[in-house]
């Protein structure tokens, strides 16, 4: 499995107007939405900002497979959260009583409502995020990021550390492989001085590899701040999209209230 | 009868499944005023971190790549899964106490913040409203009691490898103790805020206990890896001292 495949983001390829939109505008409305998610109360606001930002992601050409392999953590944890709630707020009528050998797991109506409200926001609140992170690409976030002065270094670091995670994560798969042909990973006491030596490789090969590519980029004119690309103008099918975002949350929050 | 047998081991799959994931608060989880709060909590020290690098960086050009370097390369470490026995699963090590110990911990919660952000954004792991509780857990709890566990370990003689199992251990549990206690400020309905954080925390340690264990050997043991062969980036980055290495 290669790192491309864990992050599988090829928005390079993607055409859809939607991944076009400007990254700063995206940008602008994901903590808005966030807020209202978390704000709205209620089910109906996060189940109508779950299915369009779905829809759109879906819209804007995602494979199916990837939204839903991203949302089956998500999911879990929602059903984790909803059944916690369900057991712990003692408030409405009894629905459902088990008697098991210790204890009585009792559900009330409050606590099963405010469990399905708390499981929806996760699901929105992350259906949300991945419209967001599937439909922006990475060189878009980090303008848009520098726009709304986000420390330069902070963006720098974060650059150079997705840039390094795919060239690390082959090594690591490469060195794994090597370890597995020399009887590595046979037990769990050699896998776990596999794993260390790993561990202990990749620094070694990071620090290395940072001494080359200061070299390196000191030869590019680095001096100690990443270029940045040129600001663009806003289009105006940015302004269309942030006008219907904006009209569209005034009405969900309409309807939720 | 079956429908109880079938919902008692659901339920209990549920509780068994929640360990596995929960070191990253998901999105939504949190209300707003904590996630808020959180954040709050943590913005200072994140603001001491770039003050840190941005420092180093003005003595020692070359560090700002060796950082970076070091962040994705336990970001990529954290990534290898490693046999849990007890939980018959496999899990994956945190790595803030790592970062803790080789850069210093106001440079690994930096770390952490880019490593959170880019798994919220990328993997589904987390979030943007609980980043600040994710960081005050892992990045912020994680590194500092790491790092504190490291350099009391080295104060009292212990050996590189089990100062190193000692900051992988503490980190481990702290992150949960972090993670468990804004579970149960955000969730806890109308039960008490302490028996909520019990059970939750109650509830990770059956899985917890042996990943810390296991985290505090490889961290041990890759410390350990590097002082055999390139004692040079310990010294440096004044891990260990030149008389012992």
């Amino acid at each position: 499995m290669s790192a491309e495949q864990i992050f599988s983001i090829r928005l390079e390829q993607n055409s859809h107007p939607l991944v076009a939109i400007d990254g700063r505008i995206k940008m602008l409305l994901l903590p808005f939405v966030l807020v209202v998610n978390l704000l709205a109360g209620g089910y109906r606001v996060s189940l109508l900002l779950s299915l369009t930002a779905l829809g759109l992601t879906l819209l804007a050409g995602v494979p199916r497979r990837l939204l839903f392999r991203r949302m089956v953590v998500p999911t879990i944890l929602a059903m984790v959260a909803l059944l916690t709630q369900a057991l712990w707020i003692h408030q409405g009528e009894v629905l459902l009583s088990l008697p098991l050998y210790l204890i009585d797991l009792t559900f009330h109506l409050d606590g099963v409502v405010r469990g399905v409200e708390l499981a929806l926001r996760i699901i929105a609140g992350m259906s949300v995020l991945l419209f967001f992170t599937l439909t922006t690409p990475l060189a878009e976030m980090l303008r848009g990021a520098r726009f709304f002065w986000v420390p330069a270094i902070l963006i720098e670091l974060a650059l150079l550390m997705y840039r390094y995670i795919f060239l690390l994560f082959e090594e690591g798969v490469r060195i794994r492989a090597a370890q597995r042909a020399r009887l590595g990973f046979t037990d769990f006491r050699t896998s776990l001085r596999s794993v260390s030596t790993l561990g202990g490789m990749l620094i070694l090969r990071s620090y290395d590899r940072a001494g080359q590519s200061y070299d390196a980029m000191r030869c590019r004119g680095y001096r100690g701040l990443l270029a940045e690309p040129p600001a663009h103008p806003l289009r105006r099918q940015d302004a269309l999209f942030f006008c219907s975002a904006v009209l569209l949350l005034g009405l969900f929050s309409q309807l939720g209230s | 009868m079956r429908r109880v047998r079938v919902l008692s081991l659901l339920s209990l799959a549920l509780f068994w499944a929640s360990p596995a994931f929960a070191m990253h608060i998901s999105e939504g989880i949190l209300p707003l005023n904590w996630a808020l709060f959180w954040g709050g909590v943590v913005l200072p020290f994140v603001a001491f971190g770039i003050w840190r690098i941005r420092q180093w960086r003005k003595t020692d050009p070359a560090i700002f790549p060796l950082i970076a370097l070091f962040g994705a390369a336990v970001f990529v470490f954290s990534c290898f899964p490693i046999p849990v026995p007890i939980a018959g699963s496999t899990s994956h090590p945190a790595g803030t106490a790592l970062t803790a110990i080789l850069l210093g911990p106001s440079v690994s919660v930096v770390i952490a913040l880019v490593a959170l952000l880019l798994q919220a954004l990328f993997l589904a792991h987390g979030g943007l409203t609980t980043l600040g509780g994710n960081l005050f857990s892992m990045g912020l709890l994680g590194s500092f009691c790491g790092m504190a566990a490291f350099w009391v370990g080295r104060k009292m003689g212990l050996r590189l490898f089990w100062s190193g199992f000692v900051a992988g251990m503490i980190s481990d549990l702290a992150t949960y103790f972090g993670t468990a206690l804004q579970l149960a400020l955000a969730l806890h309905g109308d039960e008490s805020i302490v028996a909520v954080f019990t059970r939750i925390y109650l509830a990770f340690m059956p899985t917890q206990i042996p990943l810390s264990l296991l985290e505090g050997v490889v961290i041990g043991g890759l410390l350990v890896y590097i002082e055999r062969h390139r004692p040079d980036i310990l010294l440096k980055l004044k891990v260990i001292r030149q008389e012992r290495s």
